[in-house]
């Protein structure tokens, strides 16, 4: 029920462009003893969803949806220290997003996930070139890359930095998981990518790596 | 001076996108700003056609919506990506006028690209700032634990 209320007052806030309301009510939820991961799945998920359906039903702007994006951005940010206090398990993920600035929100909570799980995570934002994913992975001795991709064309790009990676001295050891709605939409073509999984969500992505990974 | 040369010319004067259509968005004439932004060869073309992928759905309702305009009636501004010819994906705002019972007039002004470059930097920019501000959390609980650390050495001695 409260994540209910939560969800409408931050959507709410998104609709009106109001960064400091939307703030304002995902700290007060969490002080309320809303747990983060909840927030995440419960709230910002689904608000940034129904902003892209308001912009499709013409409801709203292009330049409100950016400004919907930037504001869970940084309302992400400042919930932080809710995210990495956490006892270290001595794994490392690595996560990329394909495609532009506007598309890694999604990636942003699967790292924070893997993060709140003890993980080091290293976001390389998005449209990093492939080798310098490889070198980081190298450098990182990096578990797992996570790769993100938000629409079709970008799934040719994937395609090229699995190879890549793969190709790489560590493409023998590092696990690959993609993620996003053409994958969603496709559920075979993780494999064809030559990824080794794939998940739904951030939160499905943590349960799936440690059954893997284990 | 012949009737018909008037809409051509100012169809051809114009910046904005122009383009008719019947009611379910096959484009039957585009004017030269519609044809240099979008491809020469766009007559016979579907509107869905022109779009980019992440506007397909968008675009459907547009159609659904215009398809009920009545003869002299006008729609709201819809924002649409379009594929342009040479260049990113293009935002138009379009509206759209039911010239009859079957045929539609678009019009649309699109966003330079040179705005939509800056919207992109804009968003960088702020990708970069909470970059910095998850970096100082961490580097914050660092330093909060070793003054801790300091202060009960401290007080030890």
């Amino acid at each position: 029920m409260i994540l209910n209320t939560v969800y409408t007052a931050y959507l709410d806030a998104l609709c009106r462009g109001d960064r400091r309301r939307a703030l304002h009510t995902a700290q007060t939820a969490l002080n309320d003893g809303v747990d983060i991961r909840d927030l995440y799945l419960e709230v910002f998920q689904p608000a940034m969803h129904q902003i892209g359906l308001m912009w499709e039903r013409n409801q709203i702007t292009v330049a409100e949806e950016h400004l919907a994006t930037a504001i869970t951005q940084s309302v992400m940010a400042h919930l932080y220290g809710h995210v990495f206090d956490r006892t270290p398990v001595g794994r490392t993920l690595i996560a990329t997003c394909i495609g532009g600035e506007l598309h890694e929100l999604g990636i942003r909570m699967v790292a924070d996930f893997f993060e709140m799980e003890g993980w080091d995570v290293y976001y390389l934002g998005a449209n990093m070139p492939a080798e310098d994913v490889v070198r980081m992975a190298q450098e990182r001795q990096a578990d797992l890359l996570a790769i993100s991709v938000t629409l079709n064309s970008h799934v040719p790009h994937a395609r090229r930095m699995i190879q890549i990676v793969r190709e790489s001295s560590i493409g023998d050891q590092i696990k690959i998981m993609v993620g996003g709605q053409p994958i969603n939409r496709a559920p075979d073509l993780y494999e064809k990518l030559g990824a080794d999984f794939t998940a739904r969500d951030a939160r499905e992505a943590v349960q799936l790596v440690m059954e893997v990974m284990a | 001076m012949s009737d018909s040369v008037i809409p051509t010319l100012f169809g051809d004067l114009s910046h904005d996108l122009i383009l008719i259509c019947d009611k379910d968005g096959l484009i039957r004439e585009a004017n030269v700003r519609s044809r240099q932004l979008l491809g020469e060869d766009i007559i016979g073309s579907t509107l869905l056609q022109l779009l980019s992928t992440m506007s397909h759905t968008k675009g459907n309702a547009f159609l659904r919506h215009i398809a009920t305009l009545s003869p002299g009636a006008t729609s709201d501004a819809w924002e649409l990506f379009f594929d342009g010819s040479d260049t990113a994906p293009l935002c138009v705002s379009i509206r759209a006028g039911a010239l009859s019972a079957d045929y539609r007039v678009l019009i649309g002004g699109y966003e330079p690209p040179q705005l939509t470059s800056l919207y992109h930097e804009v968003l960088a920019i702020n990708s970069e700032l909470t970059n910095l501000i998850r970096q100082l959390s961490k580097e914050q609980a660092r330093l909060s634990n070793q003054i801790e650390r300091l202060m009960s050495t401290y007080k030890e001695y």
